[in-house]
C-alpha cells in the first residue's frame, strides 16, 4: 500500500470525525499552551531580574574602578576616579549608544532623633536620561506629588528611606558625610521627591543627589565610581566588555551583576517544570484513551483495509500518522494560544504592584513581564507530537495484529 | 427507576473494555490531581513553615519596636521577659514562648584579625534551637549544646557563615556586636557544631544561649522579642485573642519605656500578617491556585473527552432505548450513573495511588540543591521541597473526578437523548 | 586728645594677640603628663550610662585609659599611640585596633567619637585662628575665636571657641562641618586651679545634628607633671 493512500486515509479519518479529533486535541492544546506560558513566565522572571538591574544601576555594562569593592556596602571615595582620556575614548566606541556616570558614597541621614546609614547616589541629571528611563521612578502617590531635584538645595529620597524616616516631599533632612579629603560635612536639603526604581539595592537605603550638589557636599571634583554603559543591544555586551576594561576600569555585564539572583530562578524553573510535567501527563492520558477507544471502534475498518491488502505496517503507520498529525495540530494550536498569551504579557506585563508593597527584599520589580522565546514553542510542538504518537502506538499495534477475518466480522 | 439503575450497571459491566478505558482516564486524572494538589499545598506550606520557624506563630515586641521595625532597633526591647514568658505559657494552646535577641555581628576565628565577615547572632533558650529549629538533627559537624550551664559559652554556626569565616567545630570564634547603647560589644564563643539548616537565611547565623546575647546587647534580663508557638498554625488566632486584652497590664507590670523615656506598650503580630511573608504568601497562593485550576481544567478535559466520546458512540443505542419508551430524563440518568460508577472505581483507585505516591514523595522530597542556597538571605525557604498530602486532598480529587465524569456524560447524553429516536438509530459510528 | 590716645592705647593693651591667647590656652590645656580619674555619663534618650576610668596622658599624642565601671566594662583599656588607637576587650581577652569607619563611632556609644579622641586640641598645628570679638558665654566674659583648618583632611573644618578671659580656658566650642552646619558643641566649666594651671573639669558634649543624646565628662582627681612609666603607653600595658 502506498504511503500516499495511508496519508489520505489518515486525513480523511481525522476530518471525518472532526468533533472527536477536536475533543482529543483539546487537552493537548491546553497542555502545550500552559507549557509555553509557564516557560514564558520563568524566562520573564529571569528577564525581570536582569532588567531591574539594567534599568536602574548598570545598563548593559557597568564600569567600576579597578579594585573598587563590589559588595554593595562599601563605597570608598578615595577609590573613585575621574574618567580620563583613555576611558573616554573607549566609551566613544561605535557599539556604545550612551553612558552616564554616578558617584556612590556612604553617609548618614538625620531627621530628629533618628539617623540611618545611607547610600548616596550622585547622578548626572542630564546624562541619566540617555541611559535610564527615569520616568517611572518617581513615586507619584505621595501627598505633594514629587519631582526630581531641580534646585541646589534639593535631593530625592528612595522609597525605603522615606518610609523609614516618615518623610514626605517638601520636608527637610540633613545628610552627614565625609568629604573626599576627609573632613566632616553636613547639609540640610529639601526632599523634592521620592524615587522607586524597583531595585532594592537602591530603593532601601538610597539617596539621590544631583552631581553638582554632591560636588559641593563631598568636594569630589567630578570623580565617579560607577559608569553605566548602554550599548546598541544587550548581545554586544560580552564583546564590548574587554574594550572598556582598560586603564583603571573594570567592566561587568548586567547578567554577571545579577548571577546570584538568576540562580534563584533555577528554583522557580524546577517548580514550573514539575507542574507542567504533571499537566502533560494528564493530557497524554486523555489522548491515549481516545485513540485507544477510536482504535477499537474501527476494528471493522481495519479488517476491511487488511482484507484489501494493507500490510500490518500500513495499519500501524495509519494510526501513528493520525496520532502524529493530531498532535502536531494540537501542538501548533497550543503554541499559537500560548505564544499569544506570552506576547500579550510581554508587552503589557502583569502588574503585581498591588501585591508587592513590601516585596522589596525579593528583588522583583512590581511589573512582571513574560518573555517570549522560540525554544519552548518548538519543544512543545515536538512534545505534543511525540505524546500523541506514543499514545497511538499501542492501539496501532493492536489494530495491526487483528486477524482480518475476525475484524470484518466484529461489530 | 430500578430498571434504569440495573441497565446502567449491566452496561458498565458489559462494555468492560470501554468502561475500563474510561475508568483509566479518571484513574490517571485523579491520581495526578491528588499528587498535584499535594505539591501545591506542600510548596505553599514550605513558605509558611519557614516563616513560622523564623518568627513564631505569634510574635511579641514593644510597640516602639514595632513602629521602627525596619530599623531593627535593639534599644527598643522588653527589659524583663521572665514573668511575661510564664504568663504566656500558662495560656491555652500555647506550647512555648521563647525570648530572642538577634543582631548583626562581625565574625572572625579567634586568633585572626577581624575581617569583613558579617553574620547574625541569634540568642534564645536552647530549647528553641532544639524543638523549633531542630538544629540537633541538622548538624553536619560537631555536636549540639551541652546540658545546662556548660553550654553558656557554646555556639552553633550555620554552614555559610562557617565557610565564610573558615571555622570548624571545636574552634573558638569572636563576634563583635553592639550593646543597646551603641558601644562595641565582643563575645567569644566555642563553636561546638556546624549546622545545615537548608535555608540560605539561617545558614549565616550563629546560635548562642540567650544569656550570651543578653550580655552582648546589655539587656540583662530581657530580650528584643518573644516568640510564641502554639500547637499548630491555626493556634495563632486563639493565642492572639487571649493575649490582646492582657497586653496593657503586662506592659505596665514590666514597666516598658522606649528610648525617649516614654512608656510604650506591647505589640503582637501573627505569622500570616507579617511582611514579607504576607505578600509572598498572597502571591504564592494566587500562583498556586492558578496552577491548581489549570490542573483541574486539563484533567476535566480528559475526562469529559472520554465521556463525550462514549456517549456519542452510543447515539444509536440511545435511539433504540428512546424508541422503546425510555424518557429523556431516564436516559440521561442512566448515562450519568454509568459515568459515576466508572468514575468511582477509577477515581478511588487513582486517588489511592496518588495518595501513596504523595506520601512517598513527602518522605524524600525534591532536592533543589544549590539553586536555593543562592536565594537572598531574607527568604527562608527550604532546599528540599515536600508535597503535603492530607486525606482532604484525596477526597477533593475524588469528588472532582466524579463530578467531571457526571458533567461529561450528562450533557452530551441529554443532547443525544433529545434526537428523534428514528434518526438516532440511524447514526453510524 | 591725650585721653583719647590713652583710651585707644589701653584698649589695644587689653586685647592680646591671638597667638598670646592660644599660647595661654595651650599652657593650661596641654601638658607633659597628666593622670586623672574621669567619669563619663552618656545619656541617650532614657538610657543613662555612667563610666569611670583612669586616664594617663603624655603630651597630646599618647594616652591610655582603663575603665573601672560599670562592672560590665571593667578592665577595658584604650591606647592611643603613634597615630593609632587600640582597644583591649577583657571579655574576649583580645586587643583590637580601631580604624577605618570604626573610628567615627562614639566611644562607648557616647558623643565623643574615637576620632575626636585622636584629634585632640592641637589647635596650633591644625588650625589658623583669629579673634572676632568678645562675648559672654555661660556667664563668663570671653574672646571669641574663629579657627579654620589648615588642611582639607581635618575632621572639623571650622571651629568657634569662646575663651574665658580670666582663666584662659575654652568655655564653649562649636564644631562645624564644611558647610557651616554645627555638628557638635562642647561646654566646658568647673574650672579648677592646679598650681599655675587652670583646667575645666567638666565637659558636656552634644551632637547637634541628631537630637536626644549628650555626653558629660567629669575630671576628678587630676594631677599634672606626674612621672609616668614608659610601659603605660605600650602594647604590653594593653595585654596585661
Amino acid at each position: 500500500m502506498k504511503l500516499g493512500l495511508i496519508i489520505s486515509l489518515a486525513r480523511r479519518n481525522l476530518t471525518r470525525n472532526f468533533r472527536r479529533t477536536a475533543i482529543t486535541s483539546a487537552a493537548v492544546v491546553a497542555g502545550v499552551a500552559v507549557l509555553i506560558v509557564g516557560f514564558g513566565l520563568v524566562d520573564g522572571l529571569d528577564e525581570n531580574v536582569i532588567r531591574t538591574q539594567e534599568d536602574s544601576v548598570s545598563s548593559h555594562l557597568l564600569l567600576r574602578p579597578t579594585d573598587y569593592p563590589t559588595d554593595g556596602l562599601n563605597f570608598p571615595l578615595d577609590q573613585a576616579q575621574q574618567i580620563d582620556e583613555d576611558a573616554a575614548t573607549a566609551l566613544a566606541s561605535s557599539d556604545v549608544e550612551a553612558w552616564t556616570a554616578r558617584l556612590w558614597f556612604t553617609g548618614r541621614i538625620i531627621s530628629g532623633m533618628d539617623s540611618i546609614r545611607i547610600k548616596g547616589i550622585a547622578y548626572d541629571p542630564v546624562g541619566e536620561d540617555d541611559v535610564f528611563d527615569r520616568s517611572r521612578w518617581l513615586v507619584t502617590n505621595a501627598q505633594s506629588g514629587g519631582q526630581w531635584p531641580s534646585q541646589p538645595n534639593e535631593i530625592a529620597l528612595s522609597s525605603g528611606v522615606a518610609k523609614l524616616l516618615e518623610v514626605n516631599p517638601g520636608q527637610n533632612v540633613t545628610i552627614e558625610t565625609r568629604t573626599l579629603p576627609g573632613a566632616i560635612n553636613a547639609m540640610t536639603y529639601t526632599v523634592s521627591g521620592i524615587i522607586q526604581t524597583g531595585n532594592p539595592g537602591v530603593d532601601t537605603f538610597g539617596v539621590w543627589i544631583p552631581r553638582d550638589t554632591a560636588n559641593t557636599l563631598l568636594v569630589s571634583e567630578n570623580i565617579v565610581s560607577h559608569v553605566a554603559v548602554r550599548l546598541k543591544r544587550r548581545g554586544l555586551a560580552e564583546n564590548t566588555k574587554p574594550l572598556l576594561s582598560s586603564g583603571g576600569w573594570v567592566a561587568s555585564t548586567s547578567i554577571e551583576e545579577v548571577s546570584d539572583l538568576l540562580a534563584l530562578n533555577a528554583f522557580r524553573r524546577k517548580a514550573i517544570e514539575l507542574v507542567v510535567f504533571i499537566l502533560m501527563a494528564i493530557a497524554a492520558t486523555g489522548i491515549a484513551n481516545t485513540v485507544i477507544m477510536a482504535a477499537y471502534e474501527r476494528v471493522r475498518e481495519v479488517g476491511t483495509l487488511r482484507a484489501m491488502g494493507m500490510t500490518r505496517w500500513g495499519i500501524r503507520a495509519l494510526f501513528i500518522i493520525e496520532g502524529g498529525v493530531m498532535g502536531l495540530t494540537a501542538g501548533v494550536l497550543g503554541s499559537i494560544l500560548g505564544a499569544g498569551i506570552v506576547e500579550y504579557f510581554a508587552a503589557t506585563g502583569i502588574d503585581l504592584g498591588a501585591l508587592t508593597d513590601t516585596m522589596g527584599e525579593l528583588s522583583m520589580s512590581s511589573m512582571l513581564y513574560m518573555q517570549f522565546s522560540w525554544g519552548p514553542i518548538w519543544g512543545s510542538i515536538v512534545f505534543g507530537v511525540l505524546i500523541s504518537i506514543i499514545a497511538s502506538l499501542y492501539p496501532a499495534h493492536h489494530a495491526a495484529n487483528l486477524n482480518p477475518a475476525d475484524a470484518v466480522r466484529a461489530i | 427507576m430500578k430498571t434504569v439503575f440495573l441497565l446502567a450497571v449491566r452496561n458498565t459491566l458489559r462494555n468492560s473494555r470501554r468502561s475500563a478505558l474510561t475508568a483509566a482516564t479518571v484513574f490517571f486524572g485523579c491520581a495526578l490531581l491528588t499528587i498535584g494538589l499535594s505539591w501545591v499545598v506542600g510548596i505553599q506550606g514550605n513558605f509558611i513553615a519557614a516563616s513560622v520557624r523564623a518568627n513564631g506563630h505569634v510574635r511579641l515586641v514593644t510597640q516602639a519596636h514595632a513602629d521602627r521595625e525596619a530599623l531593627q532597633p535593639i534599644y527598643e526591647n522588653i527589659s524583663q521577659t521572665d514573668s511575661l514568658v510564664t504568663e504566656i505559657e500558662a495560656m491555652d494552646d500555647v506550647q512555648a514562648a521563647f525570648p530572642r535577641i538577634q543582631m548583626g555581628v562581625m565574625a572572625s576565628v579567634d586568633g585572626e584579625e577581624v575581617g569583613e565577615v558579617f553574620g547574625q547572632i541569634v540568642g534564645a533558650p536552647i530549647t528553641y534551637f532544639d524543638t523549633v529549629l531542630s538544629l540537633e538533627e541538622k548538624l553536619i559537624d560537631g555536636r549540639f549544646f551541652s546540658e545546662g550551664q556548660a553550654a553558656q559559652n557554646e555556639g552553633l554556626i550555620g554552614r555559610s557563615l562557617a565557610r565564610d569565616m573558615g571555622v570548624k567545630a571545636g574552634e573558638e570564634a569572636i563576634f563583635l556586636g553592639q550593646t543597646q547603647d551603641g558601644s562595641i560589644s565582643p563575645i567569644r564563643v566555642t563553636v561546638v557544631g556546624v549546622v545545615d539548616t537548608g535555608t540560605g537565611l539561617f545558614d549565616k547565623q550563629v546560635f548562642v544561649p540567650l544569656s550570651k546575647a543578653q550580655w552582648m546587647a546589655d539587656i540583662p534580663e530581657g530580650a528584643v522579642e518573644i516568640l510564641i508557638y502554639g500547637s499548630n498554625r491555626r493556634s495563632s488566632t486563639r493565642i492572639i485573642s487571649q493575649l490582646t486584652p492582657r497586653l496593657e497590664a503586662m506592659a505596665q507590670r514590666v514597666n516598658l519605656i522606649d528610648i525617649e523615656g516614654e512608656s510604650t506598650g506591647l505589640s503582637i503580630s501573627s505569622w500570616n500578617t507579617r511582611e514579607p511573608f504576607a505578600s509572598m504568601l498572597r502571591i504564592a497562593r494566587i500562583i498556586m491556585t492558578t496552577v491548581a485550576i489549570i490542573i483541574v481544567f486539563i484533567t476535566a478535559l480528559g475526562v469529559l473527552n472520554t465521556m463525550l466520546m462514549s456517549v456519542l458512540e452510543r447515539t444509536a443505542e440511545i435511539g433504540v432505548l428512546r424508541s422503546m419508551g425510555m424518557k429523556v430524563g431516564q436516559v440521561v440518568f442512566m448515562f450519568a450513573l454509568e459515568a459515576i460508577f466508572i468514575a468511582t472505581i477509577g477515581g478511588a483507585m487513582g486517588v489511592i495511588v496518588g495518595s501513596l505516591g504523595s506520601i512517598a514523595m513527602e518522605a524524600s522530597g525534591v532536592d533543589l540543591g544549590s539553586a536555593v542556597s543562592n536565594l537572598p538571605d531574607t527568604v527562608p525557604a527550604n532546599r528540599v521541597l515536600h508535597p503535603d498530602w492530607s486525606p482532604a486532598l484525596s477526597l477533593i480529587a475524588f469528588a472532582l473526578g466524579v463530578v467531571m465524569a457526571f458533567i461529561g456524560s450528562a450533557s452530551p447524553a441529554l443532547r443525544a437523548a433529545r434526537i428523534q429516536p428514528v434518526i438516532a438509530m440511524r447514526t453510524r459510528r | 586728645m591725650l585721653t583719647i590716645v590713652c583710651f585707644v592705647l589701653s584698649v589695644f593693651a587689653q586685647t592680646p594677640s591671638v597667638e598670646t591667647i592660644l599660647d595661654n590656652v595651650d599652657r593650661n590645656m596641654n601638658f607633659e603628663t597628666r593622670t586623672a580619674q574621669i567619669q563619663m555619663t552618656v545619656t541617650r534618650g532614657r538610657r543613662v550610662k555612667v563610666y569611670e576610668m583612669n586616664s594617663f596622658a603624655r603630651g597630646a599624642n599618647e594616652a591610655a585609659i582603663e575603665f573601672n565601671a560599670p562592672a560590665r566594662d571593667r578592665g577595658t583599656k584604650m591606647l592611643k599611640r603613634g597615630g593609632e588607637l587600640w582597644m583591649y576587650m577583657p571579655s574576649i581577652e583580645k586587643v583590637q585596633k580601631i580604624s577605618g569607619h570604626m573610628l567615627r563611632q562614639g566611644m562607648m556609644g557616647s558623643d565623643l567619637s574615637y576620632e575626636d579622641l585622636m584629634e585632640t586640641t592641637q589647635f596650633r598645628a591644625l588650625y589658623d585662628a583669629t579673634i572676632v570679638g568678645e562675648e559672654e558665654q555661660n556667664g563668663r566674659a570671653c574672646w571669641r575665636l574663629e579657627l579654620t583648618a589648615k588642611s582639607e583632611d581635618v575632621a572639623y573644618p571650622r571651629r568657634t571657641t569662646w575663651v574665658d578671659k580670666e582663666h584662659m580656658v575654652p568655655v564653649h566650642e562649636e564644631l562645624y562641618a564644611l558647610s557651616g552646619m554645627v555638628v557638635k558643641s562642647w561646654d566646658l566649666s568647673d574650672v579648677q586651679t592646679f598650681g599655675e594651671r587652670h583646667f575645666p573639669t567638666r565637659m558636656v558634649i552634644s551632637d547637634q545634628l541628631q537630637t536626644g543624646s549628650q555626653t558629660e565628662v567629669l575630671f576628678q582627681e587630676m594631677s599634672f607633671s606626674v612621672a609616668l612609666e614608659e610601659e603605660v603607653f605600650s602594647q604590653r600595658w594593653l595585654d596585661r
